[in-house]
């Protein structure tokens, strides 16, 4: 018997298979590519050759597409992927005190004190510590963002970069490029930078305390990891999973909703990947909040509603 | 016991008084030197988020007292001189850095009103025993820096020595006489810290003066110049340096003394959004720079913006006088 | 005369019926919206505050719809909203939009006479006699007042709701009821009638929501679209809530009590100990209150570049640090996504939860953990 956790960021859309014992058993990493909808259906399509529709027990989503998701698959447990890294680290080890993540587009920080969460940050305006940065300069620098991490580890005399933004940070690269450093150590450099916008910004006024767990796209990148270790002065673990820990999360929060009160769960099924799913938008014009309501068809049948702040269209032929 | 002063924010307007002050208190005092690098990262790491820099730099200015001295002075101004207010985030300075915590060290809270002499010499007096020292010296000196104060003459006592203390209190270039006639002239203007904070504005004035530009600060403009140009505002303003920035932008563009405008802001100052919008609705196509200082300003953005400035102003001088000079421009206009 | 006025909050309601009762001509601005907010941002100075870009907005479609002259309170020194006036005048002028200027002052700044004074001028077109005229401004008084209290109601009582939303549903028709009320007298009984039928409804009072208390910068707090209607996402959230600083609050202690100042300044509060502009005292007052009377957390709304909110939020820094009072200080500006705001008051709130269950654990009480130290009544 399996639970299903499905997280949908803004630049991967993962999801694990995990069984009554809370160990995962399948795990999937697509893009998103801007297609939350597509990723979504790709993902059960995938999954559904390897398990059967009655095996799932529940689902649950989480992610800044979290909404959507559970729309589509039919989720148990709707849950912020700050609840769902911290559970899930701490069904990893019990004795995890923070957690460091770096997605996509945001980062957070959690504290955890005896397994629950006890404080929280998240990035605020800049992207400088994110995934999408390395992404860019990996792009720019024409290399893959997995080379990035090795190349780091490599550098013998890492440059400094001017890391608080993003965009300063990138032009203080190209400038480092035109004084002829070599690429290595711009890229250990701009790791490093990563790490201390990181510390500074995100988890500004935190008190970080061992077991440090590093999890998010970014952890398989063996630079910042050791960079992290460098600055912290004490080993960061980065689990196995750490691509999919959110969706890990997600699972075990599903599994929790459900065995409580011995719920059914919700799930559509694995077929939903062969339905045609289209989201349509408009903007009502009923009352003075004129929200852009955005509703999810499959066929001609609403799987869910969006943004209606008066909740009126949410039950439409459901 | 051992007394630290910040030397950031207004310290340099009013720096000949608190060094009479602390001098004639005979107290260990201890000043936290001009800012640095180390500084500015202390407090970048120790301060609010939303804070503007200047205050992120203050605050570096005290985590480093801090770790040196018994008491930090971090004074709670409420109204200057004239009456005026200042941005709310010195009323709550003591809260802002100390963060309403019990051992933060922080001393000389008490509100003080620069226009009114009794309040202030109360507030002050009150601070005594916190100081460690007794009523009548305190008094003493207080009158002692009134005394100061009198002998002196307005310019010299208020907004004076902003551009000369960047330049380590050498040449006068703070009024317009003693510059040669030829010279490109700009109004400096801004809050006093970010003028006279020569880390965070990166040398500002000697790269003005290596671009061939003179500063002009309107320090000679008396509080009557000023107020003159307050008139057709709907309601009279109440922070200082709005009344400041906008009178001496006025005054010096009526005079024609100047050839732009330079205005330093750092990011985010919410009296200075206020400032520049008001200046920028009466000067018309003047040329105006705004400069805008926070932690992530980058050297380079800074140099390209000073240099084309200047070239700007350069050319509407020639081409009011008549002159073009490059050819390509005259190809422009045909 | 044709007289407008900003939109905070509920203020369109009471404006409008107001205004129509006096006999005097006005307009209500378009409501506050994402292109209203763009129109407004591209008109307004950098790095003016957020209330400043919306403003602009309400007043650019006043204009449109034909209105000349703008009353709007501009009170409070040395933070920004007391020069709100003069800057709006001139970025109004600038668009063309050439307005004459009612600013109401707090009676410590101008005195009465003045002020009277300045709201006779809004009153010129009437033909109602003063005695009417103060009848009808107490009459929407007393509209504040009990609307006010209705909300307040719904705050505190919306999770204990049976079905869940029911309460947040008569809240919105009433508010719905209240716009196309024909005059003042009407409107005070619709809200009585939605007190009325807000108690009948069935309620569950053995749950035990968290409460929250929202605190923060004024205008973020009364204008639902600048706080990300943040009302609706705690109900929705099932959690129960206060949230003190309205419009009646604000005429309470501007308007009506001309010592209201004097006396905020006098208020003992040993972590902000004076009064620094804007409402930053009264936010730090709220907090201390909240940390007495046992509430589960604080959330501190604000604009981006708020200034006397910034010193208030370094407080909350070291009060979260020393006191163990979990603060969750959001910023709002116009850049920010939705759902970024969500995920963090989701994340506090269950932070929150797990933590009270957790301290249930400690205290014998384990029948709602589940094997790995996380609660299982997971909503």
């Amino acid at each position: 018997m399996y639970y299903l956790g499905i997280d949908v960021g803004s630049v991967s859309t993962d999801f694990v298979v995990m069984d009554d014992n809370l160990k995962i058993v399948d795990q999937l990493y697509l893009k998103t590519k801007g297609a939350p909808i597509d990723a979504v259906k790709e993902g059960l399509g995938q999954l559904s050759g390897r398990f059967r529709d009655e095996e799932i027990l529940g689902v649950g989503t989480t992610g800044s597409g979290r909404a959507l998701a559970s729309a589509i698959a039919g989720g148990d447990a709707v849950k912020n992927e700050i609840t769902a890294h911290a559970v899930a680290a701490a069904t990893l080890d019990p004795e995890i005190r923070t957690v460091l993540e770096i997605g996509g587009q945001d980062s957070k920080i959690i504290l955890l004190r005896n397994g629950v969460i006890s404080d929280f940050a998240m990035n605020t305006v800049c992207a400088a510590g994110t995934g999408s940065f390395l992404d860019r300069q990996a792009e720019r620098l024409g290399i893959s963002v997995e080379e990035l991490g090795k190349m780091a580890a490599m550098a013998e005399n890492p440059v400094s970069i001017a890391g608080r933004c993003a965009v300063f940070a990138e032009s203080d690269i190209i400038h480092k490029q035109q004084l002829g450093c070599r690429m290595d150590d711009i890229i250990a450099g701009m790791s490093k930078a990563l790490v201390r916008n990181y510390l500074s910004n995100v988890a500004k006024g935190k008190t970080i305390l061992p077991k440090i767990c590093f999890q998010g796209g970014v952890a398989a990148n063996e630079g910042i990891r050791r960079a992290f270790e460098e600055t912290l002065g004490t080993p960061v673990i980065v689990p196995e999973y750490h691509k999919v820990m959110g969706a890990f999360g997600a699972a075990i929060l599903a599994k929790e909703k459900i065995k409580k009160p011995a719920l059914k769960s919700k799930f559509r099924g694995f077929q939903t990947a062969n339905e045609p799913i289209e989201s349509r938008s408009f903007n009502c014009r009923d009352c003075d909040n004129r929200c852009q309501v955005t509703v999810l068809y499959s066929g001609d049948r609403q799987l869910g509603c969006f943004s209606d702040r008066c909740g009126k269209y949410q039950n439409n032929n459901f | 016991m051992r007394i630290g002063i910040p030397e950031a924010l207004l310290f340099r307007r009013y720096e000949p008084f608190i060094r009479k002050f602390f001098d004639n208190l005979e107290v260990d005092v201890v000043y936290s030197g001009p800012t640095n690098g180390e500084i500015m990262e202390r407090g970048i790491a120790h301060c609010v988020d939303e804070a503007c820099l200047p205050m992120k730099i203050f605050q570096g200015h005290v985590v480093k007292l801090q770790a040196e001295c018994d008491k930090v002075v971090v004074p709670r101004l409420m109204k200057c001189e004239f009456g005026d207010s200042i941005c709310p985030k010195f009323v709550g300075l003591p809260e802002l850095v100390g963060k309403g915590r019990a051992g933060s060290k922080i001393i000389f809270t008490e509100p003080l009103y620069l226009n009114d002499r009794n309040k202030l010499r109360k507030a002050v007096i009150k601070q005594s025993k916190q100081i460690g020292v007794s009523k009548a010296k305190v008094n003493d000196a207080f009158r002692a820096v009134e005394e100061f104060v009198r002998a002196r003459k307005q310019g010299e006592c208020y907004g004076a020595g902003a551009v000369s203390s960047c330049e380590g209190g050498g040449e006068n270039t703070g009024g317009i006489t003693g510059i040669h006639d030829g010279a490109i002239k700009v109004a400096l203007l801004g809050h006093p810290y970010n003028i006279s904070d020569s880390y965070a504005n990166m040398n500002l004035v000697s790269k003005l003066k290596r671009l061939g530009i003179c500063p002009v600060t309107g320090d000679e403009l008396t509080r009557e110049d000023m107020d003159e140009q307050m008139t057709g505002l709907m309601k009279a303003p109440y922070w200082r340096f709005y009344r400041e920035n906008f009178g001496k932008a006025m005054a010096l563009l009526k005079k024609g003394s100047v050839d732009g405008i330079l205005y330093v802001s750092s990011f985010c100052c919410g009296t200075d959004s206020v400032t520049i919008e008001m200046i920028r609705s009466r000067i018309g196509d003047f040329s105006m720079l705004v400069l805008k200082l926070d932690e992530h300003t980058a050297e380079a953005g800074m140099d390209t913006r000073l240099e084309a400035f200047a070239e700007l102003l350069e050319r509407r001088r020639q081409k009011s006088k008549g002159t073009v000079p490059f050819d390509f421009l005259k190809g422009e206009k045909a | 005369m044709k007289l407008t006025f900003p939109r905070f909050g509920d203020s369109n309601i009471y404006g409008r019926l107001l205004f129509r009762e006096l006999g005097v001509d006005f307009v209500v601005p378009a409501p506050n919206s994402a292109e209203g907010l763009e129109r407004g941002a591209a008109r307004a100075p950098e790095d003016i505050c957020l209330p400043f870009k919306l403003m602009i907005d309400n007043l650019l479609s006043a204009w449109e719809q034909g209105a000349d002259t703008v009353i709007m309170p501009a009170t409070m020194g040395p933070c920004r909203l007391g020069e709100y006036g003069e800057l709006l005048a001139v970025t109004m002028r600038k668009q063309g939009c050439d307005f004459r200027w009612i600013l109401l002052d707090s009676i410590s700044a101008i005195g009465v006479k003045e002020l009277v004074h300045r709201l006779a001028q809004a009153v010129e077109d009437s033909l109602c006699s003063k005695r009417q005229i103060f009848r009808v401004l107490r009459k929407t008084y007393t509209l504040i007042k009990e609307f006010e209290k209705l909300e307040a109601e719904v705050r505190r009582l919306s999770p204990y709701d049976k079905t869940a939303g029911s309460s947040k549903a008569v809240l919105r028709t009433c508010r719905r009821a209240l716009e196309q009320a024909e005059e003042l007298s009407e409107a005070i009984n619709i809200v009585r009638q939605s007190k009325k039928e807000l108690h009948s409804l069935p309620r569950d009072m053995s749950k035990r929501p968290l409460r929250l208390l929202v605190t923060g910068e004024i205008y973020t707090q009364i204008e639902a679209f600048a706080n990300h209607y943040i009302e609706d996402t705690l109900m929705d959230l099932g959690v129960s809530f206060e949230k003190n600083i309205s419009i009646g609050w604000w005429v309470r202690n501007t308007v009506l009590n001309p010592f209201g100042g004097m006396l905020a300044e006098a208020k003992k509060n040993p972590l902000m100990p004076h009064r620094i502009g804007g409402y930053a005292k009264e936010t730090i007052n709220e907090a201390l209150r909240c940390k007495k009377e046992g509430f589960d957390g604080i959330l501190q709304l604000f604009p981006v570049g708020c200034m006397p909110e910034i010193v208030a939020k370094s407080v909350f820094d070291g009060l979260a640090k020393d006191e163990g009072l979990p603060v969750l200080s959001i910023v709002y500006d116009e850049m920010g996504g939705e759902a970024g705001y969500l995920t963090r008051i989701e994340a506090f709130i269950d932070m929150l939860e797990r933590k009270r269950d957790m301290e249930n654990v400690l205290s014998g009480d384990r029948c709602r953990i589940g094997k790995h130290g996380f609660c299982c009544n997971g909503r």
